[in-house]
């Protein structure tokens, strides 16, 4: 994370009120760097990217994060001596619940996803991942090359870099009792 | 003849300051984020009692670092374990920090403070 930092997040949640204040009006900069940023490269972003960066999924519960890479078979324009003849494609998918709703973020990924491991301190539950706050950002300034940021709430930081993203929602119908009894 | 000694002055940053009124009310929620004050104020236990149940509460006052802390004991009496939160930057306009439990569980109801730029409706 750039802006939204774990630890600037554990210094909001501090005890000491005058370092929660404090980190509180580091908050409000970290808020208007973060925005002045993503109006600063919005030209860049294609339209799911944009949506991305729209996304409220805060306290939304992440019930799945996986990464899958597999071969994507020869390239044929390829000399057989180069070195790399192969293409590789992998998939990195984040599914959250929001009450009812499933959102699944599917994401195409330029490179592998990392995690970053809570700072040493952290105080939070680790019974439950949920969304805390997370950052879209272009990658080395590089058109075409994304990062999503992403801070749970057990203080792990996973750090996405994509070239596309798929945000796929929908609902999973409640189940009444009358359905569980004619079942 | 002793000499009478003078009496130090007090400064007027010294003197107590009197308490930002403060109140706390049921809420509920609204569109964008928004936070809606129930009326008639409420008191603090009859807040931590809301809290237990689920409810939304929101503390309202001038000084904003007063509202936290009074938000704060709201949910440590209530819940316990907390974890203090800012509207996140996509959550609307309207929206404003609270306090939840910490882990949140299937809980939904939040402790609210209003601040100097933002106020619950």
């Amino acid at each position: 994370m750039k802006y939204f930092t774990p630890e600037l997040y554990q210094q909001f949640n501090s005890f000491d009120v005058i370092e929660a204040e404090r980190a509180d009006e580091a908050w409000d900069q970290a808020e208007v760097a973060y925005r002045e940023r993503l109006t600063s490269i919005r030209d860049h972003l294609p339209s799911q990217v944009v949506k991305l960066s729209e996304l409220c999924l805060h306290d939304a519960l992440v019930v799945s994060r996986e990464e899958q890479a597999q071969p994507a078979g020869e390239l044929p324009f390829i000399d057989r001596d180069y070195p790399f003849p192969f293409l590789w494609s992998a998939v990195a998918i984040v599914s959250v619940t929001l009450g009812e709703q499933v959102v699944s973020l599917i994401y195409c990924l330029s490179d592998h996803l990392t995690t970053k491991p809570a700072p040493e301190g952290w105080r939070f539950s680790k019974i439950q991942e949920q969304w805390l706050y997370d950052e879209v950002d272009v990658l080395n300034d590089r058109r075409g090359l994304f990062v999503h940021r992403i801070l749970l709430s057990t203080g792990v930081t996973l750090e996405i870099p994509f070239v596309s993203v798929i945000i796929h929602r929908f609902t999973v119908p409640v189940v009444t009792n009358l359905a569980k009894q004619s079942a | 003849m002793a000499r009478r000694r003078k009496k130090p002055q007090k400064e007027a940053s010294a003197e107590p300051q009197p308490a930002a009124p403060q109140h706390i009310y049921e809420a509920r929620l609204g569109t964008n984020g928004a936070v809606i004050r129930v009326l008639p104020p409420i008191d603090q236990v009859q807040a931590i009692v809301i809290r237990q149940r689920d409810g939304n509460v929101v503390v309202c006052g001038p000084n904003k670092t007063a509202n936290s802390v009074m938000a704060r004991d709201i949910e440590q009496a209530a819940n316990g374990h907390w974890k203090r939160c800012r509207p996140h930057i996509n959550a609307g306009p309207n929206a404003l920090p609270h306090y939840q439990p910490d882990p949140r569980g299937q809980t939904i109801g939040h402790t609210f403070y209003e601040t100097d730029t933002k106020h619950p409706l």
